[in-house]
């Protein structure tokens, strides 16, 4: 990280052939459809921002809290739902689940399904879900990416589930 | 225990943070309560479900696009070469036992040896891989440089290259079938940061600045190779796959976008997308005024007299 602090081309380009798969996973279960930009952008970031990398934690996590900050941010600007957990509503729940296309259900298409279901939840939610059960990160490292601490992260990701999986009923029998 | 409670204690287990005392407590609740056997049995395989969700796979070129648009807004990058192409190969020299005269005819065979190298490479680099700070472009019409000339027909446009078009008709500039400029009448560019990588032949227009007038751009490289960057001293542009309309005059700039989407990158760091069909006006004081969507007119109904 000194290097590209330095401005050492090579050691950038090695950091984003390291990185970019990792980064652009997040980006696309996050919004599919401006994945490229955002990770573009987290990269610019990482590179404008090298100096600042004390070495405390994993260059992964570190890249992992730009990419979280700018998707959460684009989303913001974006309109995109940035509700709170707990303006997150049971019925609200339940009537989405009734709108899952019933073509999906009938082609199996269970991780298209998912994925709409994903792009419904609150944007903390979202992001913690991704983090934990599409990523696989721990909770301390969720709390540190999200500067929420861990009992928030469990509760986000409890609720995300819960939701997602009402979303999916028809998909579970 | 409720139905929720043995839920939460379901999400525990998937985590392995379950005490084998609540263990017993959730078993013993899935033998008595049949009211949430499905609900838990949906969890179970709704775990499993996540467990198939597969990676995504990342774009092709995606790591050449990150890189360009790092170098365009980022500052001064070098760009990653592929190693060892003209490399001299690495030889194992037996320790040799030489006389004076030896050494000099060694000295002059090595010399003869690099001189055929150096000329050998400047031929092949020069005739197959042209490269450096300039592009080439067919230039339909006539455009202006600010240093003097006239510049039409295929042409080298050179980095931090200033062009006009004085004339009354809009003049087209392809750099290839997939990235085609119209500069209409009275428009100044300034091709501020462009090169050709010599290894690929890849161009680059990485500051494209639109001093005042119209550029319309067509580019269409489906994420193949870097997209143009267009900028005038509000905004930049950076589209993907896309027809768009850059307008810079009176100290406002207004984007057009016909088709594809284009991100825009604003002072301070904030960027946002600008799908087909959306215009967006800039204005110097950094505000952003979105164009009223085109609203259909309902043709007027007559009312037949009673």
């Amino acid at each position: 990280m000194k290097r590209v602090a330095g401005g050492d081309g090579d050691a950038f380009a090695e950091l984003v052939k390291r990185y970019t798969r990792m980064l652009y996973n997040v980006a696309y279960r996050y919004d599919a459809n401006s994945a490229e930009d955002l990770v573009q952008e987290t990269f610019l970031r990482a590179y404008q921002h090298a100096d600042t990398f004390s070495g405390r934690s994993k260059v992964s996590s570190w890249l992992y809290r730009i990419c979280v900050n700018v998707c959460l941010t684009a989303a913001g600007k974006s309109g995109a739902p940035m509700a709170d957990i707990d303006e997150v509503n049971e019925r609200e729940l339940e009537a989405k689940s009734e709108d899952l296309p019933e073509k999906a259900v009938e082609r199996g298409e269970a991780f298209k399904a998912l994925e709409d279901g994903l792009h419904s939840l609150p944007s903390q939610q979202r992001m913690v879900f991704i983090l934990r059960e599409l990523q696989g990160l721990s909770y301390g490292e969720i709390s540190d990416i999200l500067g929420i601490n861990e009992q928030a992260a469990r509760t986000n990701l409890h609720r995300a589930k819960r939701r997602l999986q009402a979303w999916l009923s028809p998909l579970l029998v | 225990m409720d139905c929720s409670e043995a839920l939460e204690l379901l999400y525990l287990s998937f985590e392995g943070q379950i005490t084998p005392s609540q263990q017993v407590a959730l078993n013993a609740h899935r033998r008595t309560c049949f009211a949430c056997s499905t609900k838990l049995q949906r969890a179970e395989k709704f775990q499993h479900l996540l467990r198939k969700v597969p990676q995504v796979t990342v774009p092709r070129g995606l790591e050449e696009r990150i890189l360009a648009h790092v170098a365009a807004h980022g500052g001064v990058l070098t760009t990653p070469r592929p190693k060892n192409v003209f490399a001299f190969p690495r030889l194992a020299f037996p320790r040799l036992n030489l006389t004076a005269g030896g050494v000099l005819a060694m000295g002059g065979v090595l010399a003869a040896a690099v001189a055929i190298f150096i000329v050998v490479n400047g031929l092949i680099s020069t005739s197959l891989t042209p490269g450096g700070s300039m592009v080439s472009a067919m230039v339909q019409g006539s455009l202006q440089s600010a240093a003097g000339g006239v510049l039409s027909g295929q042409t080298p446009i050179r980095n931090g290259e200033t062009l006009r078009n004085i004339g009354k008709a809009p003049v087209t500039v392809a750099f290839s079938p997939n990235m085609v400029l119209r500069v209409d009448p009275a428009t100044q560019l300034k091709f501020a940061k462009v090169y050709t990588d010599r290894y690929t032949g890849q161009i680059y227009i990485t500051d494209l600045h639109v001093d005042r007038g119209t550029v319309d751009v067509r580019e269409h490289l489906h994420r193949d190779a870097a997209p143009i960057h267009v900028a005038t001293t509000l905004a930049t542009f950076v589209p993907t796959g896309t027809i768009f309309k850059v307008t810079q005059r009176n100290g406002v700039t207004h984007l057009n976008v016909n088709e594809g989407r284009v991100t825009v990158y604003l002072p301070h760091k904030t960027f946002f997308a600008v799908k087909a069909g959306r215009g967006v006006k800039f204005v110097a004081n950094g505000g952003v005024l979105w164009d009223k969507p085109a609203t259909r007119h309902k043709p007027a109904t007559r009312h037949k007299k009673a």
